[in-house]
């Protein structure tokens, strides 16, 4: 059986790391090549590295390299891929996985190609919502949380399930940076309407039981976790520890 | 393909300077060979037909008898035969592959999943059985029994997660994206002389 996983989220910007809250003020939080580092030492499961500052892949080509010698664990780096020759050109230099979002709305049959090139397994289809309170549901977000789109949640991911997602990530932004836990609802109806892709939960969480919520309530393969080792001397080493008591299945090292 | 850099990374990583061969000249300078690979059988095979015939790079591997270690699809490859393609595998381990089988089998795949240690081999040296590794595929052998099985994984079914055969060995999951226990293979088989 594959074991669930713990994926350090991390937030590219101008060269650095920075974690903001509900997708603005940001804060610098470090050296995107170091901290990897300390996630690989710390038997991190996966890293996710997402560049906010530009809207080119250039920032993540500039550490793909420095990272890939100290990261002996998979990649997924995404932010700012605007074509089917960006993703295949991340995947060249050593990134396992892509992650695209805005490109999935603007260009869907570059999902199907890069899905076909670079193969299912390395593509990672990501959503950003937010909660409407008068509609009563949530609503899709792209271009970093800044352009609000028509399309629905449910319609949202069937598409990208249909354009050849291996993984669907699923992002509450209302829960982002808080540390108030994640939106187990919301990561219980992605798996729900995409049964046979591995969902990774982000936003919220700033505890280890949050984490244990996560697991035990919501059928998800993977948690990324931000504020909660950027701001805490939290770590995945720890955060195992405390999910190990609670029957839930992850890597043994 | 990126999977050349991280293995080389590994390598690296554990003290040995590795060069990457485009023909089979180059082989008079190496003291281990480690075919990589992600992708299609089919591609990979065109690819190496590409370095020398396969019959000749069989022919100086064994008789050479320089240890050699595949990885994913490059283990694929070390067997004779795969469903997925249409060129033969070298044959330097017997054996073939199949697409794993399963109800609602999720495929590929991905992920951190068990290694159950069968057999010892130097390359695993130091490695405790039933630890985590990282794996990306869809096709296995499943001949599980065969002799050459050193380990074993479950995916659906339960299929040959590293294979062995004299100076040859072959791994299903990824050492060079396994961390620790990964590392610790790659270490162990750049220090391995090809016997046991």
């Amino acid at each position: 059986m594959v074991k669930k996983r713990l994926i350090p989220l991390m937030l590219l910007k101008d060269g650095r790391l920075v974690k903001g809250k509900q997708f603005s003020s940001y804060k610098d939080v470090g050296d995107p090549v170091k901290s990897a580092a300390v996630y690989n030492s710390q038997l991190a499961d996966e890293l996710i590295i997402l560049n906010i500052g530009s809207s080119s892949i250039q920032p993540l080509l500039d550490i793909l390299d420095e990272l890939s010698k100290v990261c002996f664990m998979p990649i997924a780096l995404g932010g700012g891929i605007r074509s089917v020759e960006d993703a295949v050109t991340l995947i060249r230099h050593g990134a396992d996985k892509v992650v695209v979002n805005t490109l999935c709305k603007r260009m869907p049959t570059a999902i199907s190609r890069i899905s076909e090139l670079v193969g299912r397994q390395a593509l990672i289809c990501a959503i950003d919502v937010r909660w409407d309170e008068e509609l009563g549901d949530y609503v899709v977000y792209t271009e970093s949380g800044k352009c609000k789109e028509t399309i629905s949640l449910n319609e949202s991911i069937q598409t990208m399930s249909e354009l050849g997602a291996g993984e669907i990530f699923i992002q509450s932004i209302d829960r982002d940076g808080t540390a108030q836990g994640y939106d187990v609802e919301l990561a219980s109806r992605v798996v729900e309407i995409a049964p046979k892709l591995p969902v990774i939960a982000a936003g919220g969480c700033g505890d280890y039981r949050h984490l244990k919520e996560l697991f035990l309530d919501a059928d998800v393969e993977a948690a990324a976790c931000g504020s909660i080792f950027n701001f805490s001397d939290s770590n995945p080493i720890r955060a195992k520890a405390f999910l190990n008591n609670y029957d839930i299945k992850l890597k043994k090292v | 393909m990126g999977n050349l850099t991280s293995v080389s990374n590994a390598v690296y990583e554990m003290g040995e300077d590795p060069i990457w061969i485009s023909n089979l000249e180059q082989l008079d300078d190496v003291t281990h060979l480690i075919l990589p690979g992600v992708g299609h059988y089919s591609n990979a095979f065109v690819n190496l037909n590409s370095i020398g015939t396969a019959a000749q790079l069989v022919q100086i591997l064994s008789s050479r008898q320089i240890p050699v270690l595949g990885v994913c699809l490059g283990m694929q490859l070390m067997m004779e035969d795969s469903e997925e393609g249409d060129g033969k595998g070298l044959g330097l381990i017997p054996g073939k592959c199949n697409l794993l089988q399963g109800e609602n089998l999720r495929l590929p795949h991905v992920g951190w999943n068990q290694v159950v240690v069968q057999k010892d081999h130097p390359v695993l040296e130091d490695v405790k059985s039933d630890r985590d590794f990282y794996f990306v595929h869809s096709y296995a052998s499943t001949q599980i029994t065969e002799p050459w099985v050193i380990a074993t994984s479950f995916h659906g079914q339960k299929f040959a997660s590293i294979i062995a055969k004299d100076n040859f060995i072959g791994m299903q999951f990824h050492p060079e994206k396994s961390q620790t226990n990964g590392l610790r293979i790659i270490e162990n088989f750049i220090n391995w002389d090809g016997k046991w």
